[in-house]
């Protein structure tokens, strides 16, 4: 455990949900912050009687849908500007009408599962996804990461620096599959071009 | 048709299938050792994970030391291992005002002279001490003896 880390637990311990909500919103940011790991430790306080639910859950989600907004506003900005200069790009325009069609997935998956990646999602999302489905997807996905890693917390109490550890690993696990899977999907694509 | 035309016609086609060729095949491995290389090592330490996690759920509950950090403060471990937060202070000879706030690793390096966990194991001693003076000691047997003892009438 580093010493950044150290040090967010104990001001979480001590100063419970506003030092939460602090460190959600710089961690959603995409700020080098082990947010998943503060998620799963605060399900512990919270059933050793240290950090109280009714706070804690709110201020978390606060947090994290107030980053996720942030992005989605820069994204909004940058995609003004970006799409005066690439919008009459059949590229672009391509490229635009996926993420409409499937970025809710995305949204979603980047919430609990993927997070490193959800802060380019985010930034893509501004670009021209409508706001209130961006919200529905958003908040379901920051409800549900709260819920399985906080309540992972809960359930694991004094190993929750395990299971912690554990779901870090997971991520990692899924990002490596998931370059295994892409390449061997663009060789096989290749392959069958090639013959 | 003249030289000048022909080998426009003839040198630079070929090239760009090729070079993306090169270029799909390149990141094509790369994702591939990619995928394999995070994968193995996260499987691998996942693995070591849920293997610690079967080991740790064997070990007593709430009375094991052994659980205290270094990021830990002393109100919190009090409240965890149920000692009253006084006898660690005093037992620490530290005192409580201004610094219930502070880690073990601050105070450590506030009071110890920076040795690290030199207050942590202090603080382990402390609650081992403690836990010990709470357990009851076994009551006398009331149980009436078979045998009667020599004084007996």
């Amino acid at each position: 455990m580093n010493e950044l880390t150290e040090w967010v637990l104990t001001n979480v311990i001590t100063y419970g949900a506003p030092v939460f909500l602090a460190v959600t919103f710089v961690g959603s940011l995409g700020i080098p912050v082990p947010i998943s790991l503060l998620i799963v430790a605060a399900g512990a306080f919270v059933q050793q009687g240290v950090l109280d639910w009714r706070l804690a859950l709110p201020a978390c989600l606060f947090g994290a849908v107030l980053a996720d907004n942030s992005e989605y506003l820069l994204g909004h900005v940058a995609g003004k500007w970006l799409g005066r200069r690439f919008g009459h790009r059949a590229l672009w325009k391509r490229g635009l009408a996926t993420f409409k069609r499937q970025g809710g997935l995305a949204i979603l998956l980047t919430r609990f599962w993927l997070n490193p990646l959800a802060p380019v999602v985010n930034l893509i999302a501004g670009g021209g996804y409508p706001y209130f489905r961006f919200l529905f997807y958003d908040l379901t996905g920051e409800a549900l990461w709260v819920v399985l890693y906080g309540g992972l917390g809960y359930l694991f109490g004094r190993e929750w620096e395990v299971i912690g550890q554990l779901m870090n690993d997971f991520t990692g696990l899924s990002f490596g599959l998931l370059a295994l899977a892409v390449g061997v999907y663009l060789y096989l694509r290749w392959r069958r071009k090639e013959v | 048709m003249t030289d000048y035309n022909k080998d426009m016609q003839s040198t630079p086609e070929p090239e760009l299938p090729n070079r993306n060729r090169v270029r799909i095949y390149a990141l094509v491995v790369l994702l591939i050792l990619a995928g394999l290389v995070l994968s193995a090592f996260f499987g691998y330490r996942l693995a070591q994970a849920a293997a610690s996690l079967r080991h740790a759920r064997l070990q007593p509950g709430e009375t094991d030391v052994e659980l205290i950090r270094p990021w830990m403060t002393i109100p919190y471990i009090a409240r965890i291992y149920r000692v009253p937060e006084e006898t660690l202070w005093e037992g620490l000879g530290i005192p409580p005002a201004g610094n219930r706030h502070k880690s073990l690793r601050t105070l450590d390096s506030e009071y110890a002279g920076g040795r690290p966990g030199a207050i942590l194991n202090k603080v382990k001693d402390l609650i081992l001490h403690y836990q010990e003076q709470q357990t009851p000691t076994p009551a006398p047997s009331t149980t009436p003896s078979s045998t009667p003892s020599p004084g007996a009438p």
